[in-house]
């Protein structure tokens, strides 16, 4: 018999108590990948959404907290293009909308002429003509959902809309949005005339120096404008640093829940155990092995509860993407070093969820040990 | 006789601030080879002194040496038990959970570093105690002769130079009490090993050579056949 095998019998002795002590690792574990994964997901989504529209810069409203409802006027777009390093520019008009189904997308404008339309690659039908001004492209997850093809009929907020093609575009957002001509969502949105933030593209984006004396001319002449690489402006956007700061907190507690959870079962089990603890020390095992076998179990458990969580996290996640009601934002972004964090919590979480358990038990004489029968 | 194993000078023992004795200036020696039953009636301190002269508690007067020096520590005292003490219980004090070849294993962690060796020298002293047949099984699953069997295989896994054994027979029937302390006996005469039996039972105390008998916390008389 080895030491491990020692830890492993006490663990299955109490095979409910240990289960359960795992389970409830394993939900703390889950929680945290679910919700950091969810957070990074989004945030990856909302990237890769504008980094496939080769997009260099985003300008958005100075000081706007809701990037949604942030409200620029269009006519902008002729000034920004006149800006030396501007290759092109495209306004764009932003919202949520809820069709019918109680399935959220996310629903753009672009004008007409934007290099925008060029980002998407259809996998059906057309983009929308000047002939069909309530045309609209759907991502093919929206289609799948709605079961809508070119030709079909969409109501958005109360407007009939037609369905002209069928986007194929990989990144989550397009899969999951709709896009029409700017006037029909202006029109939509009650926004005439407005756009929520304005897409650049940049004769040099390969050059560091060239970028930032675009972005030095653009504040110049546009004060009300922030002007950000996609990447900076979707990192340092309010909504998400909310939702990022939300998300971490929510994880934080479930972690803390872990620990409370371990360091309850591991006390209760070390309390039931005193006498065998007394045993063990009147037969001769010393503090620190008896304090190493607590341990032990307290790190396995934390292993078994750490791959556990990690499996229901990333499924639950999956699971959970696939919802039509939460399917449009969401798209596990689980990587491998966000296990290990998670792993190395839980390990520490079983350390620091036996430490004191096992303390106590070492602290005790044998012979009150040896008395609690 | 030479140096003792183990010796308490002076050594009393009191609870709840002083207002409970249970030994009082206790001094006693165990040599090597020593067969000592310690008798008395219920309360008298028998088991407070085992207690004592194995480390497994410390005296609040006086002090106990082992092998003519002063253990300071609970370390050193644990040290002690694991190479040089053998105790048995009454209550066997086996672990549940864990087979009887397991059970005997467990003094052996931190001396012996082979798991092989270990299980080896385990199921040598179950086959010496009788029981090789019955290695595989759990406590609740032997008979209370057997257990206390397994106890004292697991008290000589690693060769002691003293058992103290505590009312080893209290929970037996006769026969399988007759058949204990034939075994602690035979392990004593045949090894060496010092024994200390702690007793209600004249019949056991008969057959040590030296008796020492307890009451109220003091050592009464103490004979050697």
């Amino acid at each position: 018999m080895r030491f491990v095998h020692v830890c492993l019998l006490n663990l299955a002795a109490r095979p409910l108590r240990s289960l359960l002590t795992a389970l409830g690792i394993a939900v703390a574990v889950g929680s945290f990948i679910a919700l950091v994964g969810t957070s990074r997901g989004f945030e990856r989504a909302c990237l890769q959404s504008l980094t496939g529209r080769k997009t260099h810069l985003v300008g958005v409203r100075t000081g706007a907290i809701d990037f949604l409802s942030a409200s620029i006027d269009e006519s902008l777009a002729d000034r920004l293009r006149e800006v030396e390093g501007v290759a092109d520019v495209a306004g764009e008009l932003l919202d949520v909308a809820l069709l019918d189904p109680g399935y959220t997308v996310q629903a753009s404008g672009w004008r007409r002429t934007e290099y925008l339309w060029q980002s998407l690659r259809l996998s059906a039908g057309t983009l929308p003509g000047p002939a069909q001004p309530d045309g609209v492209v759907l991502g093919h997850r929206v289609a799948e959902t709605l079961a809508k093809k070119p030709g079909d009929h969409l109501a958005v907020r109360g407007q009939n809309l037609v369905v002209t093609g069928i986007s194929e575009r990989a990144d989550l957002m397009s899969r999951t949005m709709l896009v029409m001509a700017l006037p029909t969502m202006q029109k939509l949105m009650h926004r005439p005339g407005q756009v929520t933030f304005f897409c650049l593209r940049l004769r040099h984006p390969e050059d560091p120096s060239a970028v930032a004396a675009v972005k030095e001319r653009l504040a110049a002449r546009f004060g009300g404008l922030t002007f950000a690489e996609t990447a900076e402006m979707i990192h340092n956007d309010h909504f998400i640093r909310l939702f990022r700061a939300t998300t971490w907190s929510i994880s934080r507690i479930a972690v803390l829940m872990g620990l409370v959870v371990i360091l309850n079962t591991l006390l209760m089990s070390v309390t039931e155990r005193t006498y065998d603890i007394g045993v063990l020390s009147a037969i001769g095992w010393q503090a620190g092995r008896i304090l190493s076998m607590i341990l032990i179990e307290g790190v396995l458990l934390a292993v078994v509860g750490s791959l556990v969580g990690s499996a229901l996290g990333i499924l639950g996640l999956r699971l959970m993407a696939r919802l039509p009601q939460v399917g449009g934002f969401l798209e596990p972004d689980v990587s491998a070093g966000m296990i290990l964090e998670v792993a190395l919590v839980a390990l520490f979480i079983g350390i620091v969820g036996s430490l004191y358990p096992a303390w106590r038990a070492v602290r005790l004489k044998p012979v009150d040990s040896l008395r609690h029968e | 006789m030479g140096e003792p194993l183990v010796a308490a000078e002076g050594v009393s023992r009191s609870y709840d601030g002083g207002r409970v004795v249970a030994l009082h200036e206790v001094t006693l020696a165990i040599h090597p080879g020593d067969f000592a039953a310690i008798t008395g009636p219920s309360g008298s301190g028998k088991s407070t002194l085992l207690n004592l002269l194995s480390g497994l508690d410390r005296p609040t007067q006086g002090r106990v040496l082992f092998d003519g020096r002063e253990p300071r520590t609970r370390r050193r005292w644990t040290a002690i038990r694991s190479r040089r003490i053998g105790l048995v219980f009454q209550q066997f004090n086996l672990l549940a959970t864990l087979t009887a070849r397991q059970n005997v294993e467990m003094p052996l962690f931190g001396v012996v570093a082979s798991a092989a060796e270990r299980r080896r020298r385990a199921a040598s002293l179950l086959d010496r105690v009788g029981l090789a047949h019955r290695a595989d099984h759990r406590p609740h699953e032997l008979s209370v002769g057997e257990r206390q069997r397994v106890a004292i295989a697991r008290s000589l896994v690693n060769s002691p130079a003293l058992i103290l054994a505590d009312e080893p027979t209290g929970s037996l029937d006769t026969h399988s009490a007759a058949s204990v302390l034939h075994l602690l006996t035979e392990i004593h005469e045949s090894e060496g090993v010092a024994l200390v039996i702690v007793t209600h039972d004249l019949g056991i105390a008969e057959r040590a050579r030296r008796r020492v008998s307890l009451r109220d916390g003091r050592v009464e008389a103490d004979d050697r056949a």
